[in-house]
């Protein structure tokens, strides 16, 4: 199993991510593969590592740095092979539980917010850290419309998924205002703060 | 892209389970994940759009490792 290194260089990574995606071209099936392979290569336990270097790009990187990954993620989307990370679907006290595969949103989200059962109810992120990371990933996103688009899409279809026991029902209501609210406006950092404060007011 | 299962205690967001390799235990921030440390901080180094000369032509794999090689062992 793969160990973060004592000093990762999350510049460099992210970096080697854009030219990577440049190279092999963004919305090709290089580039699509290219981020699996990463994911792949992390594996389930290192999958935020993943969300860290979406992060560095958008922090550090120039717009059309950042387009390239936004263009790549929209096309993995389109083929249903976004990068993800999984969670235990139900119950993760149990053995042998069912996992669920999440994109990087929905994945912090459930990591701020998880199920009762899951993590022994305790939350792995606050919301400051969940708005500090969903933020910045859909501040990447939106440096392509069509990206933020079929991802707003695609995390409404994940809040009206009545078979998925992977999202508390509250959560699951949150969500789907706040995909609507980002499809609408291109304001992460709004749409994030709107569902904290939604979430709160659910006694979350 | 669901990799093998984890055990059923795991947290995919511990600090331990995410600490550093060699890295003292309480090297995070209370609270916080290993991962996120830093984050925004050191410089305002800009990720270029483009690609070295000796890095073009790369296969897939060749540039995953040039990826993952900043991050793990």
């Amino acid at each position: 199993m793969p160990e973060l290194l004592a000093q990762p260089r999350w510049a460099e990574a992210a970096q080697a991510l854009i030219g990577g995606c440049l190279d092999l071209g963004p919305r090709q099936e290089g580039a699509i593969a290219l981020m699996e392979t990463v994911c792949n290569g992390l594996g389930d336990q290192l999958y935020p590592a993943f969300l860290r270097v979406l992060a560095e790009v958008n922090l550090r990187g120039e717009y059309a740095a950042r387009a390239a990954v936004a263009q790549t993620l929209a096309q993995s989307l389109c083929q249903g092979r976004l990068p993800s990370g999984s969670r235990a679907a139900w119950g993760a006290h149990q053995a042998g539980v069912q996992r669920r595969s999440l994109g990087p949103i929905e994945y912090l989200c459930l990591a701020a917010w998880p199920r009762a059962g899951e993590s022994r109810g305790t939350s792995e992120l606050s919301p400051e850290q969940f708005q500090t990371l969903a933020s910045a990933v859909m501040e990447l996103l939106d440096c392509d419309a069509e990206a933020r688009t079929l991802y707003a899409g695609h995390l409404c279809a994940v809040a009206d998924d009545p078979l998925d026991g992977t999202m508390p029902r509250e959560v699951r209501a949150a969500l789907r205002a706040f995909a609507q609210s980002w499809r609408s406006h291109p304001d992460a950092s709004r749409a994030c703060a709107a569902f904290i404060e939604s979430l709160g007011r659910a006694g979350r | 892209m669901i990799g093998a299962p984890l055990s059923s205690s795991a947290s995919l967001f511990s600090t331990a389970s995410l600490r550093p390799l060699n890295a003292p235990a309480a090297a995070p921030r209370a609270g916080e994940p290993a991962w996120l440390d830093g984050l925004g901080a050191g410089g305002a180094a800009t990720l270029r759009a483009d690609v070295a000369v000796d890095q073009r032509g790369l296969s897939v794999q060749q540039h995953a490792e040039r990826v993952l090689a900043a991050l793990v062992a």
